[in-house]
């Protein structure tokens, strides 16, 4: 507990200082959510989905989510009055898979991950977004998940599967892509 | 361009040639400069914009998910552009993201508002551009870059422009040298001419300039110029040799044209001096001889004829008397004369000649001469009778009834000076305003049909204004048709140092005499009033028989009594007898002084005159002094002398025989002068020349002598030379007067100079003669 207060006294002191951008995220639990939150809804900035997703040009962009509040309100917070082109952001919680339909991006928490694996190859013509993190201790990667968290020397980066993006009919920048820890 | 002023023309055309050359040149390369600058100045922000667009496109994926690294590679790739010295990328709240510098880094804070912004330093050129993600900005990005390419391209132009003006001025220079040869070469040829012209009086000279322009054109006017100077100088150098030649025979021509004209004019006034003698010596003969006949037993048919006669022979000579005045003064010939004279005398003069006219035709002449004028003035007293004669003749001959009134005023007066102005008004037919301009025009009557009515030359006038001007005066009229005319002239008069001695040395003063004045003519007795009162009498005034009766009888009331009457003899209603019968019918009146004024002297008015206890008989018009006279006689009881009375008598029949000695060539004008007087009473005695007139004053003494002037043998101013000189030994004093027929100039000198009283002008009038007698007593008297 010591050393967290202390690690949190140094980030307000360097935010103060204005030498680091606020979203730097460190392992602490609140700024990796709140970073993984704003890359979620920066995310939707660089991706062209299908012409069919939105019947009209102000229907919502949704993105949901799965498990037990994995954002504990962050997320929603984040999202609160943002638009991408004219759509509106907004988040949704499912329990069933089925409940997938209508979204967007599907972010599935890491202890998410093992439940859902049999799911994960499905929903192939649905151009959903899946965005995971990367598993403590496993280096395999499901092959439907497009991109994933990674946590690099404290920072919150990310891997790219571009060709699962292709598949499911998802266009991702370059612009992205180039700041990709890695493409696939 | 006072900097021009010296040089020559060649240097001022070359330095023309230069200076329109060179504006030209630079101007040009300005322009151009200019232009390119700004090409390359919008070409190098649009180049620095696109990099900055392209990097910023790059850059805003690593702005948004806030991966510096990625940003710093994507800036690092401006190695390639050399001229780009810095960058910077901010992120959306302004914080500098990433940078980028090329050698030293700038010390400029970029980061500033997101709005995309242009700014030129003087070596930088700094551009910012915000970075858009979709519709959101993302951050911007900021770029310097350096303008060494722009200053090295300035300095390039710079250069060329220099060699291009240096160039182009060459090209002018040589060009310029050669073209104003064309200009200034004609010009320094002509210069030179007109020098060679100027100095060495080369006339020959010519210039040949080939062309045809402005300069041919000049050359060829500067030649034409030439020519004709050259001609003129061969020209002029004839001349001045003829031109003695000339002058020497215009100087005698000119010579024997003034003798002729010289003689010409002799021969003129010769001509009019005999032409005024050989026509009024037969004039003489028969207004004499008409009047002689006139007086003989005629039938009232002959009566007519010779009345006709006579009338005509004096409109003749009138007729006559103004032409050769006329003439005289036409050719310049008017000489006045300057010596001293009476001045009421002679205007009463002229009054008493021309009161019968008058009186035949029933009008009052009237004289207003006022008391305040010198009595001795100086000037041509001929030449104001004439005028005077010529006014109230013609008064006379214009009036039908009513009054003539000759006024004498002074209108200024300095010490001895005096500008007089007289007057003659009459109750004529008038003149109309449009013919009083015209009537002191020669040969000009009112009205033509004046002429036939009236009679005369229509000289009158113009000799009269003619006279009045040489005078040193002025004539004028006023007048109102139906009404009458006043013609008005002034003279300027020297005043006479010799006053007249009578009246100054009066016995009987006239102040506070009381004179009842009766006169039925308000001019007349207003001009009496006013004379009287000058004299300081108290006066009254009456215009009637009944009038004269009451202030009589009025003044007896108040205990006074008049101690003078005067009174008109002829009034409407009783007449001046009747008022004397019943005046002096009145108590205490018996003894009253009463003067009877007449226009016409009868001897019957005269012996009834006596007879009524009347003092004096007095002549209308009468003079003050003559009046003054009158009433001093009356007063004092003296009875005047007889040289006194002939004054108031002038044409009367009472004049006591004389003895006359009458000197005179031409046997008509003896004949005529003899019967004449012989008829009135006198004795005359006839000598033919002047050494017979001596003869005849040595054998008997004569109360007056009449000479004429011209006489063969010995001449009249000769006899009368002698005949003062025998006098001055004898201590006698006979009046001499001569008769002349010129009326010529200087004639009244030449007679006062050879002693003679005075003269008058042939043919001969009884009354003329009588006139000058009277004013010669008179004189003599006073002497």
């Amino acid at each position: 507990m010591h050393y967290e207060r202390a690690h949190r006294k140094l980030v307000v002191f360097f935010c103060a200082l204005g030498l680091l951008p606020a979203t730097t995220a460190h392992a602490d639990t609140v700024t990796e959510l709140k970073v993984k939150a704003a890359f979620l809804y920066n995310f939707t900035k660089f991706i062209k989905w299908p012409p069919k997703t939105f019947a009209s040009a102000t229907d919502p962009l949704t993105i949901c989510t799965s498990g037990e509040q994995p954002f504990s309100g962050i997320l929603e917070e984040t999202l609160n009055g943002k638009k991408v082109d004219d759509h509106p952001l907004v988040e949704r919680q499912i329990k069933a898979d089925a409940d997938v339909k209508g979204c967007q991006v599907w972010f599935i928490p890491e202890e998410e991950l093992p439940r859902r694996s049999n799911l994960l190859a499905a929903p192939k013509s649905a151009s959903v977004l899946l965005v995971s993190e990367a598993q403590r201790g496993k280096t395999e990667r499901p092959d439907a998940i497009m991109i994933t968290f990674v946590l690099d020397s404290n920072r919150v980066r990310f891997r790219i599967n571009n060709t699962a993006a292709e598949r499911a009919g998802l266009n991702i920048s370059a612009r992205l892509l180039s700041l990709a820890v890695s493409v696939e | 361009m006072r900097l021009f002023g010296n040089i020559t023309i060649k240097r001022k055309l070359q330095t023309l040639i230069l200076l329109t050359s060179s504006i030209a040149v630079v101007s040009s390369c300005a322009a151009f400069c200019a232009n390119d600058l700004l090409r390359l100045r919008a070409r190098t922000v649009q180049d620095l914009s696109m990099l900055a667009d392209v990097l910023g496109a790059n850059s805003a994926a690593a702005l948004t998910f806030n991966d510096k690294d990625v940003a710093t590679s994507v800036l690092a790739a401006l190695r390639a552009k050399p001229n780009v010295v810095s960058a910077w990328l901010c992120d959306a709240s302004g914080q500098t993201f990433a940078t980028y510098s090329r050698g030293t880094p700038e010390m400029r804070k970029p980061c500033g508002k997101l709005g995309r912004t242009i700014e030129f330093g003087p070596d930088r050129l700094y551009l910012a551009t915000p970075i858009l993600l979709g519709k959101q900005p993302a951050g911007s990005i900021s770029l310097a870059s350096n303008l060494d390419e722009f200053h090295a391209l300035i300095g390039e132009y710079l250069v060329t422009s220099a060699l291009i003006l240096a160039g182009a001025l060459l090209l002018a220079f040589l060009g310029g040298s050669k073209l104003q040869g064309m200009i200034s070469q004609p010009i320094l040829e002509l210069a030179k001419a007109t020098r060679d012209v100027s100095e060495n009086k080369d006339y020959c000279r010519r210039v040949s300039i080939a062309g045809n322009d402005e300069l041919t054109l000049l050359s060829q006017s500067f030649n034409g110029m030439l020519d004709q100077i050259q001609l003129r100088d061969v020209e002029l150098s004839r001349h001045r040799d003829n031109l003695e030649l000339q002058v020497a025979e215009r100087t005698a021509e000119l010579q024997s044209a003034k003798e002729r004209a010289e003689q010409a004019s002799r021969i003129k006034s010769e001509f009019l001096a005999n032409m005024s003698h050989e026509i009024r010596t037969p004039m003489n003969g028969v207004i004499g001889m008409t009047e002689l006949a006139l007086d003989t037993k005629l039938t009232s048919e002959q009566q007519y004829y010779l009345t006709t006669v006579k009338s005509c022979a004096d409109a003749l000579l009138t007729v006559i008397n103004d032409i050769l005045d006329f003439s005289k003064i036409e050719a310049g010939k008017l000489t006045l004369e300057n010596s001293e004279f009476d001045l009421e005398g002679e205007i009463g003069d002229v009054l008493r000649t021309l009161c019968a006219g008058a009186e035949e035709k029933g009008i009052e002449l009237l004289d207003d001469i006022s008391p305040q004028l010198p009595e001795m003035v100086v000037g041509d007293a001929g030449r104001m009778r004439q005028v005077l004669v010529n006014l109230i003749g013609n008064a006379i001959k214009f009036t039908d009834k009513g009054e003539i009134v000759v006024r004498a005023r002074e209108r200024s007066r300095s010490e001895d000076k005096l500008l007089l102005e007289i007057s003659v008004s009459d109750t004529g037919i008038g003149i109309p305003a449009e013919k009083q301009a015209v009537i002191f025009q020669a040969f000009t009557q009112a009205d033509g049909s004046t002429t036939r009515r009236y009679g005369g030359t229509g000289l009158g006038l113009t000799i009269s204004r003619q006279l009045v001007e040489a005078m040193g005066g002025q004539i004028s009229v006023s007048s109102e048709v139906g009404k009458g005319s006043t013609f008005s002239f002034t003279l300027c008069l020297g005043i006479g140092r010799n006053p007249v001695a009578t009246g100054k040395a009066d016995p009987i003063r006239l102040q506070d005499l009381r004179v009842l004045i009766v006169d039925d003519n308000a001019t007349n007795r207003n001009i009496l009033n006013r004379v009287l009162m000058h004299w300081g009498a108290h006066t009254t005034l009456a215009a009637d028989a009944a009038g004269a009766l009451d202030a009589v009888r009025n003044s007896q009331r108040q205990g006074e009594r008049f101690d003078l009457i005067l009174l008109d003899l002829c009034m409407p209603g009783a007449d001046g007898f009747t008022v004397v019968e019943q005046l002096r019918e009145l108590p205490g009146m018996a003894k009253t002084t009463i003067l009877m004024l007449s226009s016409a002297g009868h001897g019957k008015q005269i012996q009834r005159c006596e007879a009524l206890g009347i003092a004096a008989y007095v002549m209308k018009p009468v003079s003050q002094r003559a009046l003054k006279a009158a009433i001093t006689a009356a007063l004092s009881r003296v009875v005047p002398s007889s040289k006194e009375t002939v004054r108031e008598q002038a044409s009367s029949t009472t004049r006591p025989s004389l003895r006359i000695l009458l000197v005179e060539d031409n046997v008509v004008n003896q004949q005529l002068a003899r019967r004449l007087f012989e008829k009135q009473g006198h004795a005359v005695r006839v000598a033919g020349d002047g050494r017979q007139a001596l003869a005849a004053y040595d054998e008997e003494d004569f109360d007056l002598i009449l000479m004429d002037v011209q006489m063969p043998e010995m001449g009249g101013y000769e006899a009368t030379a002698e005949l003062r000189r025998k006098e001055d030994l004898l201590h006698r004093h006979t009046p001499i007067i001569g008769l002349t027929a010129h009326a010529m100039k200087g004639t009244r000198e030449r007679c006062l100079e050879a002693g003679m009283d005075g003269y008058v002008a042939k043919p001969i009038k009884m009354s003329d003669v009588w006139v000058e007698f009277d004013r010669v007593a008179g004189v003599i008297q006073r002497a």
